[in-house]
């Protein structure tokens, strides 16, 4: 409310300015009941009325006068109706009496305006007059009108307003946004410009053109703490970001949500910008100008619909949880996880369930994507502890069976995916658990369970895709356990049945493979010219021709071999290096080894990462070496160690250096190379040293290679140290019971736990936990060496320690499977088979099969006669066993061709085998009495 | 005629005098004019005049609602010097402000309190930093609204910050976070903790904490969130997230907010240009290289 002094100095100013003298001599009277008025009288009862606000009063006051007065000379000289028309028809319009304003201002302008200040007020309020009456078109032209001749564009802007709201309101939408988009481009910042641009927003956003609406936020400088329409503004922009989102444009999503305050705080912003705006319509109010009734309006409106703003944002649910979720989806799509990642673990301490579960859901799967598997277990587990029940919870389940997978930890995914499958709470899940159950059977290399889900999936699955996914790998499983007649037969069949060329490429390609390893060289080569001629420039393309080139190896066609070999693009670079190492091979075999070296030496500026051009090195050393060149062979390694042996990633040096330990003086080469070494170049030296400790191994000298492996870890921190040399020496120094193994181990176990060398920590660890008598633990690390590897050459040693172990734990079944796989593999030792044999017979004893037992210790004595302690044990145990089955004729024939022995002659089995015979003689001797 | 003019004239000193005067609004509602003359034994004094008092009276502070001082003219003209960016002008009259409300601490409405605010920003404006953070200390104790205390809080830890104290402005940091403090609030408590791991050159952990305001936060700050976002695209770059770092500077232009050239404090010195040679090992580089030729190499958005 206007203060009283203020709006009766106003009036009085505008009405009374240089004519009072004059018109105090007018008055009227009525008679017979009649109020008799002088004009001073009429006009002082309408300012009054005016300062208090009673615009009826006011408004039918001034028409009076001017019904009174207008055909008096002092109206039609001019002045009184150029004063009094434009507050008259103002007052009109706030009594609502919108046909007198427009009459009294529609007069005013056509007879009276000229020169007068009051022309833009009266104008404006004439156009306000005429859109409350209803008069749109006349209200649109008098917008218009208004704003042409305004000379201020912040004036012009609001007028441009309403002239847009009237303009959508008789559905020309069109020139609504044509007249905002102008106007926005020279009006300046202010809040009028704010309210235009908010009006283009939500015209566009209404008829879902959102683009644009995009477009206008994103340039339109909002001064966002000090605005008013800060509600409209958000809800616009969270509308235009859903739009965006659902567009697959996060970015620009985002910069919509980024303009959109949480709900607390809107309202503190909305509060103080109310109270701001309360402030500055007061001040606007005190000024003594027609221009502030002006603004009056205006920033009444504003004030109006800010109140009713903050009304209705009080009152409504906060929204602020499901912005977030709007943002780290837009976040996680952006491909910018941590932020993602920051978002959705706010979300996850939500009281509010649902939205919780889904903050750890999509935490789970940022963790994931920034590849922190460990914590998205973490995470995994606490979202399944806190909201089992919850529709995220299935999708964990899988997050969680597949990060345990990366991890390689089988046995927890294999647990999590059986769950899955067993229980009925998630059908949708069934199968994409049965798949991946399958695939940890493939990699924990047990086939047979891994082709059972796969066929599960192939025959039910809904999926055409999982299907024929499945079905490719049921076959596959058959390739990888070496059944390569069934493997082919299955591809052939998915050949025939396959529809689409990706899944029948593969088959072929497959085909060929199945075809080489049963040495079908021509039908392999046919298949795999099938290939290239259906299948241009599909996936297989490179590795056709390396296999390809492998057939020609295979028949002797050297040249034809080469040629395919170098057909192979540098597309896949693994590829690419092996045909170069093939190229070399084949050169070598047709004996043109000088073709070899230089091909070899061409290629090896090719290599620039460091694992290819160790292998190429070591490789060129090898041919050396094969012609007895030793000092190229010698140069080759010393330029490989010069330039990469320092390099921690340079694991594969390894193999190189020990590439020379055939030759005389490698010991002192390697101590003279050590030498030399920089004492900063500790990743090589370190290297040095552990070759220098397992050459000594391999000649026996156990305890020299000892003291070099226990150098390493007590002259070095374990950071130093590369990480082969902490897998060796950990591995070599845990089996002498030494504490510095187990922490080496346990080290590489914390910071390299992806390594390829991972499975030394896991195998060392087993011997310390059998030396501490912990045979659950033993077994648990044996279990975690899942298959061979390249790096781990005492994957054999392990399996073999998992049998006894299993044998030792009951679990006899396991332990007769780990040792038949033991002996199903061609490439292993003689004394493995012959070890793997005695874990056979010692878990058939175990199990009082005695028959079973000296059946296996019979091969034993057989078939490898050349290891000692083995073949004594299997004699030994074997007469023990007649024993008790009472073959004691039997059990003193075999003590008596363990006697006759010459090597057994000092054996600590000696002493048993002598008293078994005794035994035996005496239980003889028995019966023959008998 | 005279007369009616003298009557007005006498109201106007009335007024006058009114509005000169300190005013205490009682609990019962009753009002009482003076000169307010600090407190003594726990009591409000209230003088009869502002120098030689020939009157005082004793108030319990039980018993008063509400203060209200009588230097109106002080207030404006400290406005007017606000407004004027003129912080030395404003820190006189808020000088005297503060120096009439202080023996009231603890009794006085947010209004009220909120002028020690504004001589803190004052006096921080002015680079006189130890003086301001000297007077939070004595204050914080006192003041009652939350709000203001934290926004203490906060000047307490940018002006440690600047004044070359980054251990005090760590520890407050480290403080406001753990006590709930919002990076949708202010970035500042990040910005500090992400330029100090930036230094130790823990890019990962910079990156993280830089993130935050970034994630949760508006454009309130521009500076402090420019300045979030500087370090969180060198820290993107020191983990070879390419992809990040680009995402960064395209958001950061798009959110109009300006490549911070004067980075905190501790990139400006010599072993932090090394540690930008690490993450930026391209031809070119050497320990020569001054900042800006590094924002270059590393591409500013």
């Amino acid at each position: 409310m206007l203060p009283l002094p203020s709006k009766l100095k106003l009036l009085r100013q505008i009405l009374y300015s240089g004519r009072s003298a004059v018109l105090v001599l007018f008055s009227t009277t009525a008679v017979g009941g009649i109020e008799f008025s002088t004009l001073p009288q009429l006009l002082d009862r309408g300012t009054h009325a005016f300062s208090q606000g009673d615009y009826h009063t006011a408004a039918d006051t001034f028409a009076k006068i001017e019904e009174l007065y207008s055909k008096e000379p002092e109206w039609e000289s001019g002045a009184l109706p150029t004063k009094l028309l434009p507050i008259s028809g103002y007052t009109a319009f706030k009594a609502s009496k919108y046909d007198l304003s427009s009459y009294h201002l529609e007069l005013f302008l056509d007879e009276y305006s000229e020169d007068s200040p009051n022309e833009n007020f009266a104008s404006f309020c004439l156009a306000l007059a005429l859109t409350e009456s209803g008069e749109t078109a006349k209200a649109i032209e008098q917008f218009r009108s208004f704003r042409n001749s305004s000379v201020s564009i912040e004036q012009a802007t609001v007028a441009v307003t309403h002239e847009a709201r009237l303009l959508k309101e008789t559905n020309q939408i069109k020139q609504a946004n044509d007249l905002l988009v102008s106007t926005l481009a020279k009006s300046p910042a202010g809040r009028a410009k704010t309210q235009a641009a908010l009006l283009l927003i939500r015209n566009y956003i209404e008829n879902q053109q959102f683009d644009n609406a995009g477009t206008v936020l994103f340039e339109t400088h909002w001064s966002e703490n000090a605005m008013p329409e800060l509600a409209v503004l958000s809800f616009s922009a969270i509308e235009v970001g859903d739009y965006l989102l659902q567009q697959n444009k996060p970015r620009e999503a985002l910069l919509c949500y980024r303009l959109v305050r949480d709900k607390v705080r809107l309202l503190e912003l909305q509060k103080e910008a109310f109270a701001e705006l309360e402030q500055r319509y007061e001040t606007k109010r005190r000024e003594l100008s027609m221009e502030a009734h002006l603004w009056d309006d205006f920033y009444g409106r504003v004030l109006h619909n800010t109140q009713s703003h903050l009304d209705a944002l009080s009152n409504m649910e906060d929204y602020s949880e499901f912005l977030a979720i709007r943002k780290g989806k837009a976040f996680s799509n952006e491909k910018r996880y941590r932020e993602a990642w920051l978002i959705f673990e706010n979300l996850s301490q939500s009281v509010n369930d649902e939205i919780s579960s889904i903050g750890f859901s999509n935490w789970i799967r940022s963790a994931k994507a920034l590849e922190r598997t460990e914590e998205s277990i973490v995470i995994a587990k606490a979202h399944l502890q806190r909201h089992p029940e919850s529709k995220e919870a299935a999708n964990t389940l899988l997050d969680l069976g597949s990060s345990l997978v990366d991890l390689k930890r089988f046995d927890e995914a294999l647990d999590v995916f059986t769950s899955i499958i067993e229980s009925q709470q998630h059908p949708n899940l069934y199968y994409p658990a049965l798949f991946q159950r399958a695939i940890i059977f493939v990699r924990l290399k047990q086939f047979p369970n891994a082709r059972n889900d796969f066929a599960l999936v192939s025959q039910s699955s809904d999926d055409n895709h999982f299907k024929t996914q499945a079905q490719n790998w049921v076959a596959l499983t058959y390739f990888l356990e070496g059944s390569f007649r069934e493997s082919l037969d299955h591809f052939k069949k998915n050949h025939s049945e396959f529809n689409k060329s990706r899944y029948k490429s593969e088959s072929l390609y497959r085909i060929a493979c199945c075809q080489f390893a049963l040495g079908e060289i021509d039908n392999c080569i046919q298949s795999l010219y099938s290939y290239i001629e259906s299948y241009p420039g599909f996936l297989r393309e490179d590795e056709t021709y390396l296999l390809l080139g492998d057939c020609y190896l295979e028949e002797g066609n050297f040249s034809e071999a080469i040629a395919y070999y170098q057909k192979v693009s540098s597309s896949f670079v693994d590829v690419y290096f092996h045909a170069h190492l093939q190229i070399a091979f084949a050169y070598e075999l047709s004996g043109q080894v000088d073709q070899a070296i230089e091909s070899l030496e061409q290629s090896l500026q090719h290599w620039t990462g460091t694992s290819h051009a160790i292998d190429s090195h070591h490789e060129l050393a090898r041919i050396f070496l094969g012609n007895g060149q030793w000092e190229n062979a010698e140069s080759t390694v010393t330029q490989v160690l010069q330039k990469h042996g320092n390099k921690v990633e340079a694991e594969n040096i390894l193999n190189c250096i020990q590439l020379l330990n055939k030759k005389e003086n490698y010991f002192q080469n390697l101590s003279t190379l050590a030498h030399n070494t920089q004492q900063t170049n500790i990743t090589l030296r370190c290297r040095l040293q552990l070759c220098q400790a397992l050459f000594l191994k391999n000649q026996g000298k156990k305890h020299q290679a000892e003291v070099m492996l226990l150098e390493l870890p007590n002259e070095l921190e374990f950071e130093k140290l590369p990480i082969e040399v902490l897998a060796y020496s950990g591995l070599e120094l845990a089996r002498i019971q030494s504490p510095a193994g187990e922490e080496m181990l346990n080290h590489l176990l914390r910071y390299y736990p992806e390594s390829k060398y991972i499975n030394f920590a896991h195998y060392g660890l087993s011997i310390t936990s059998k030396f501490d008598g912990d045979k659950i633990l033993e077994l648990a690390w044996l279990n975690k060496i899942s298959q061979a590897t390249p790096e781990f050459p005492y994957f054999q040693e392990s399996q073999l320690a998992k049998g006894n172990a299993l044998s030792l734990n009951h679990e006899y079944k396991s332990a007769q499977t780990v040792f038949e796989e033991i002996l199903r593999q061609r490439t292993i030792s003689s004394e493995h088979k012959a070890q793997a044999l005695l874990g056979l017979a010692r878990n058939e004893h175990l199990q009082a099969d005695y028959e079973k037992s000296i059946a296996y210790y019979q091969r034993i004595y057989t078939l490898y006669p050349a290891y000692d302690n083995i073949v004594a044990e299997s004699y030994t145990q074997s007469a023990v066993l007649f024993g008790k089955l009472g073959e004691a004729e039997k059990a003193a024939n075999t003590c008596r061709e363990f006697l006759r022995q010459k090597r057994f002659e000092a054996h600590p089995f000696k002493s048993q085998i002598e008293l078994t015979l005794e035994q035996a003689m005496a239980n003889l001797s028995a019966a023959t009495q008998l | 005629m005279m007369r009616r003019l003298l009557y007005i004239f006498a109201l106007l000193i009335f007024a006058f005098e009114l509005v000169a005067k300190d005013q205490l609004t009682l609990n019962d509602g009753g009002k009482v004019f003076g000169y307010l003359q600090g407190m003594e034994g726990g009591y409000v004094r209230l003088a009869d005049a502002e120098q030689n008092w020939q009157s005082i009276r004793r108030f319990s502070p039980d018993t008063i609602r509400l203060f209200h001082f009588g230097d109106n003219d002080l207030v404006e003209a400290t406005k007017q010097s606000l407004e004027q960016s003129d912080y030395y002008g404003a820190l006189k009259f808020l000088t005297r402000l503060v120096e009439k409300r202080e023996p009231y601490l603890g009794l006085l409405p947010k209004k009220e309190e909120a002028f020690f605010l504004k001589y803190i920003h004052a006096l921080g404006e002015t680079q006189q930093f130890g003086k301001a953070l000297g007077q939070i200390k004595l204050w914080e104790i006192q003041i009652q609204n939350a709000e203001i205390l934290q926004t203490l809080e906060l000047c307490s830890l940018n002006y440690s910050w600047k004044s070359n104290d980054p251990s005090q402005a760590q520890l407050i940091a480290e403080e406001l976070i753990e006590n709930g403090y919002k990076s949708s609030l202010h970035p500042t408590p990040w910005m500090i903790l992400a330029s100090l791991e930036l230094e130790k050159e823990n890019y990962e952990r910079a990156l993280w904490l830089s993130l935050q305001p970034i994630t949760f936060g508006a454009s309130d700050e521009a500076d402090d969130l420019a300045t979030c976002y500087s370090i969180a695209i060198l820290s993107a770059e020191g983990t070879r997230d390419e992809t990040l770092k680009q995402s960064l500077q395209r958001e950061m232009e798009a959110r109009r907010l300006a490549w911070t050239r004067e980075l905190p404090r501790t990139l400006n010195i010599g072993s932090h240009t090394i540690a930008l040679e690490k993450i930026d090992p391209r031809p070119g580089t050497s320990k020569s290289l001054n900042l800006t030729q590094i924002y270059q190499t590393l591409g500013q958005p």
